[in-house]
């Protein structure tokens, strides 16, 4: 293992442990066809489950997102997010995700890092995560999202209270209740939501 | 007294209206797109007021299950009087869904008829103070799994019909084993 790769892999604390999809999933972005299999696997590191290979293959994989990041912040921002519906960025994510979950977190952990000012990316970030499953990798955003649930930005703090309504963790729950919302609505939501995660925790320790 | 859910609360609230960089802001642009006008018409669900309860829980889990993905769902309500007062008729059309069966909660369906630009933005404004009134309701995700349970469970609801991101969903949220169309 290159100390590059060991690096990259490293500093999202993420141990990838999923093979590439045999049937990868083409898609569009700006107007270039992504073909993810052709673009990043080949037999010998898609069957292999070696750690050297693994991390070659989520190093080459999130070298290829970072290479669509242009485009996909432009499809993010011209997308519209609205409860329970999904849209182009969505999908797009959820494909991407399914080729590889690992890769694709430790790019949207880069994103979030990179974009913390930009209130428009971030909004529509955390709308994504509400909305997308990341069976193997969602606990990694935790730490991320109690961050912008203090964002003066009603909008980003409604993602994120979104964000945490889909993990319902105990972190979540406290982490809700010790923010402080400065709208009536937000508030009382808050207040309800964690409430009803610690019933539910505690419902189902019983 | 009239539902209308709207795509997303945040929006909605005046802190938002902070993002326009103007020191006579008043009402965001981004709200309009929750109001989403079809032949000047706007979609609205007839319920008796606040206190109807049924008939409410009905008609946000038919407006759910017309979405994705089981989520929080918001809505306000909205007096007809406030309509009149700005001329703001409506017709009967019942609901589309195939989902719901119930037909007396289909029948509930209505638009608002002959929208036009002004009418739009004075209705945007009026549930822009509803919301800032605290007037404006939100459904949990884990109340609305409930409530779609009890009508599930009541035979009121067809759910094959719901598309297939929304049977992955209810397949994984509340247990159910929707078959699912490749």
């Amino acid at each position: 293992m290159s100390n590059h790769t060991s690096t990259i892999i490293g500093t999202a604390q993420l141990v990838e442990n999923t093979i590439f999809p045999r049937s990868a999933h083409s898609f569009n972005l700006s107007g270039t066809t992504l073909q993810f299999r052709q673009n990043i696997s080949s037999d010998k590191l898609n069957n292999s489950t070696s750690t050297d290979d693994i991390n070659a293959r989520n190093l080459k994989f999130t070298h290829e997102l970072h290479k669509r990041e242009k485009g996909f912040i432009s499809l993010l921002l011209h997308s519209y997010f609205e409860d329970g519906l999904s849209n182009e960025a969505i999908d797009w994510i959820d494909n991407v995700a399914k080729g590889n979950e690992y890769a694709t977190a430790l790019w949207l952990h880069s994103l979030f890092s990179q974009y913390q000012k930009d209130k428009q990316v971030i909004y529509r970030l955390l709308r994504i995560l509400a909305f997308v499953k990341l069976p193997n990798t969602w606990r990694t955003f935790i730490v991320t999202v109690r961050g912008f649930l203090n964002d003066r930005d009603v909008e980003v703090q409604e993602a994120a209270l979104m964000v945490f309504e889909e993990y319902r963790t105990i972190e979540c729950a406290n982490a809700i209740e010790e923010t402080v919302f400065t709208s009536p609505w937000m508030k009382m939501y808050a207040e309800e939501l964690a409430l009803d995660i610690k019933q539910e925790l505690i419902t189902n320790v019983c | 007294m009239f539902v209308r859910n709207l795509g997303s609360k945040g929006k909605w609230m005046k802190a938002s209206f902070d993002k326009i960089n103007r020191s006579d802001a008043f009402l965001s642009g981004d709200v309009i797109s929750d109001l989403r006008t079809r032949d000047n018409k706007l979609s609205v669900w007839e319920v008796e007021g606040e206190e109807d309860k049924e008939s409410i829980k009905s008609i946000i889990v038919t407006l759910a299950l017309g979405r994705d993905r089981i989520n929080k769902v918001e809505y306000v309500l909205i007096d007809e009087q406030n309509l009149l007062d700005i001329a703001i008729g409506t017709e009967n059309e019942p609901g589309g869904s195939e989902v719901m069966i119930d037909q007396d909660v289909l029948n509930k369906h209505k638009n608002l008829t002959d929208i036009d630009y002004w009418r739009l933005g004075f209705l945007a404004q009026h549930i822009a103070e509803l919301v800032d009134k605290n007037k404006g309701q939100t459904i949990k995700k884990s109340e609305l799994k409930l409530f779609i349970r009890e009508l599930y469970d009541q035979g009121k609801l067809d759910l094959t019909k719901v598309n297939k991101k929304m049977k992955e969903s209810l397949n994984d949220e509340l247990g159910l084993q929707l078959v699912i169309e490749e």
